[in-house]
């Protein structure tokens, strides 16, 4: 073999990814940083400002979305349709079968440099320290391996890297020193849901968010256009592109390939099984390559991540424990109108948020917790085409009418919760359907169990309670995740844990049984949070695992 | 991201009439909107016998039902204004699945209304659209309501000339929504 270009292979240009090949770079490693997708230009790709901004969330490229099977989704309780049901005024029900949907591609992501981070909207959360034992304390999912105040010096470090505004008020969780930027200035319209949390009781807060408060580190500040999902064209929402992978590119050392896939890895022969030798690539231009490396880290996600180990028979497979444990968004979503003129489509998404019910045991009866934040940018109900489609029914000249006095008066709230393993709920091969290479393709299993309906039961209640409270009358959308697929966040399928019977990799990222290959992404994570946005986690994690790598 | 994006029916596409599309853009709104009368018409039997239709019969029924759907007022423009039911024709030419369920739409719409919908008062059209709109999803004609009237408001409010009233009258760049934070 002949000897590496490179100090390390990292596999997968989220956020994971994006930072792991810019710690390797200021530890003075050279890096090759790959993704089977495209790169993006802020510039050019995101449609912001066209007229036809809307007809599209996030404007994909070919191959931004990794295909993947879902398998067949259990029946669904009707019993719990009436509580539990996604419709809108527009459009009725949204889920007209018999059993849970898939919900647009039901994995929600972006392969491509930078991942998913190109449309995630930029919570900057760290985990609640209560929800990271549930296993000791509820008997459920796995402990971290981590503590919380092991990570709190990498959590700094990550907001301080990408500017993150966030409160003065840290609640649960300690800070050894405040955010690098103030938190961002209310919407309109979450200060009209705020003063429903006000009356409930609840506090409600500046939500900590990778957008810039103020100019920082030669970006810009944000303009409040609201439109994080589609792609930031002004680069001042902390995307990994923009951030981990430009710092790293700048400093000669790391070189980034687009369009470029893993088919296969190779490993070590004889006495060295228990290392990577290399890895084959297929670029865009369908020529395979060989890359020898001394270190490999795989960053592709919690589907992609436990696929390519599952692909290579026997490859990390000791503890079982590959692909299991698979954990989802847990969501739901009220949307309401007031008559009062908000400009609800602008501001910052999700710029307030409750934690309120976050603690695993903050609601009587249900173990898991969850968070509720101002939601209607991420629901996707701020533009004309939106309302007219869903909020606003009917037609005619009625139609234009109500139209012009729901645009910018729709204020929507959004309950994400904790996602615990459960049997039913994992990741393997499709026997069937293959990629472009001819290998199987990921096949996600998910399930909804009965402790999972209780928490969404008291999350829709406290979305409807929070818009009641806040004067809202009608609601026009909800969407959950009881009826529907439908993940952005997903986690477990390598979990990280001390123990190689139980677990994939151990409290330093590293997988069990080999010296030099990593996973740097959210698989590793024992349990979900309570609904806390994964990337800031992911990120302080990955850069904890490279200053624990042997040089 | 916290919350996944609320649209989970098929997106219907707009097809789009004027306006900076790209060709490539265009097909891609061609596909969806394809991809979604196709999903939302697969499980309609009815739709397996395709009724004999007069093409210009029919384009004039669908332009009217258009703009019945979206017409004018004092502020915005009707639908035809925008081309949009040529646009929508054009995109599902060869489509048998759309063809059919467009022709089953506007057979039913002439039916209601003595034979020619186009040839109908506004209450007539109007009564005859609120019949539809109430009809079941399994049915023909009320597959045909849901999924043109979700196409029509996509392909109508993409054009600036008709966010006229709204409180959102321009893109969200270049200039941000800093109002929305005073």
């Amino acid at each position: 073999m002949a000897p590496a270009d490179h100090d390390a292979v990292v596999v997968g240009a989220g956020a994971g990814g994006a930072a792991t090949a810019w710690r390797m770079t200021q530890r003075g490693w050279r890096v090759l940083l790959l993704d089977a997708g495209p790169a993006f230009d802020p510039d050019a790709d995101y449609g912001l400002e066209r007229s036809d901004w809307e007809k599209e969330r996030f404007r994909h490229k070919p191959g931004s979305l990794g295909e993947i099977s879902v398998a067949p989704l259990q029946r669904l309780d009707p019993g719990l349709m009436r509580e539990l049901r996604s419709w809108s005024l527009g459009q009725g029900p949204s889920n007209r079968e018999a059993t849970r949907a898939v919900s647009g591609p039901g994995y929600h992501h972006v392969r491509g440099i930078g991942g998913s981070t190109l449309h995630f909207v930029g919570e900057a959360h760290r985990m609640n320290p209560a929800s990271m034992a549930m296993k000791s304390r509820f008997g459920v999912a796995a402990d971290w391996p981590v503590s919380y105040a092991e990570l709190e010096p990498y959590y700094l470090e990550v907001e301080r890297f990408l500017g993150v505004a966030g409160p003065l008020e840290a609640r649960d969780r300690w800070r050894s020193a405040p955010y690098p930027l103030p938190a961002h200035p209310l919407s309109r319209a979450s200060r009209k849901l705020g003063q429903g949390a006000s009356a409930l009781g609840f506090a409600w807060d500046a939500n900590p968010r990778c957008a810039l408060s103020r100019p920082y580190d030669g970006r810009p500040s944000c303009n409040y256009c609201g439109g994080c999902t589609h792609g930031c064209p002004r680069r001042d929402k902390g995307s990994a592109d923009v951030t981990f992978i430009a710092k790293a590119q700048a400093s000669g050392r790391c070189e980034v390939r687009a369009n470029t896939t893993l088919v296969r890895i190779v490993r070590g022969t004889g006495k060295h099984t228990g290392v990577i030798d290399a890895i084959d690539v297929v670029d865009g231009t369908g020529r395979r390559q060989r890359i020898a490396t001394p270190r490999l880290v795989l960053a592709c996600g919690a589907v992609e991540t436990p696929r390519l180990l599952l692909l290579e028979r026997g490859l990390a497979a000791a503890s079982g424990q590959v692909g299991r444990n698979f954990m989802e968004s847990v969501a739901f979503t009220s949307v309401g109108r007031v008559d009062e003129p908000l400009l609800s489509f602008g501001g910052l998404p999700a710029d307030a948020i409750t934690w309120q019910h976050n603690r695993p045991d903050a609601v009587a009866g249900v173990i898991g917790g969850y968070r509720m934040s101002a939601a209607i940018h991420e629901a996707d109900m701020t533009g004309a085409i939106a309302h007219a489609q869903r909020a606003v029914p009917g037609f005619g000249r009625e139609h234009k009418r109500q139209m012009r006095r729901a645009v910018g008066s729709t204020l929507a709230i959004g309950a994400v919760g904790e996602s615990l393993p459960h049997e039913r709920s994992k990741v393997d091969l499709d026997p069937r359907r293959k990629d472009a290479f001819g290998r199987s393709l990921a096949r996600i299993h998910s399930f909804v169990d009965a402790a999972t309906v209780s928490r969404l039961r008291a999350m829709a209640a406290s979305t409807r309670g929070l818009l009641a409270a806040a004067g809202v009358q009608t609601l026009v959308e909800e969407f959950g995740t009881y009826d529907h697929f439908s993940s952005a966040h997903v986690f477990g399928t390598c979990r990280m844990g001390a123990d190689p019977r139980t677990a994939v990799v151990d409290a330093d990222l590293a997988v069990h049984g080999f010296e030099g290959f990593h996973i740097c992404d959210a698989s590793v994570f024992p349990s979900s949070g309570g609904g806390e946005a994964p990337s800031l986690t992911i990120q302080a994690l990955a850069l904890r695992a490279v200053d624990r790598m042997t040089a | 991201m916290a919350t996944p994006p609320a649209s989970n029916e098929p997106e219907p596409s707009a097809a789009t009439v004027r306006g900076p599309a790209l060709p490539s853009r265009r097909r891609a709104a061609r596909r969806l909107l394809l991809a979604a009368v196709a999903l939302a018409a697969a499980d309609l039997p009815a739709l397996a016998a395709s009724p004999a239709v007069d093409a210009a019969a029919m384009a004039r029924t669908f332009t009217v039902f258009c703009d019945t759907l979206v017409p004018a007022d004092a502020l915005t423009p009707a639908a035809s204004a925008f081309g949009i039911a040529d646009a929508i024709r054009a995109d599902i030419t060869g489509d048998r699945l759309a063809e059919r369920l467009l022709a089953a739409g506007c057979s039913w719409l002439d039916a209601t209304c003595a034979g020619d919908f186009s040839r109908a008062d506004e209450v007539a059209r109007v009564a005859a659209c609120e019949r539809m709109q109430a009809m079941p999803w399994q049915s023909p004609a009320g597959r045909f309501f849901q999924i043109m009237r979700n196409t029509v408001m996509a392909a109508y409010y993409a054009e600036p000339a008709s966010w006229r009233g709204l409180a959102l009258d321009r893109p969200p760049q270049p200039l941000g929504f800093f109002e929305a934070v005073r």
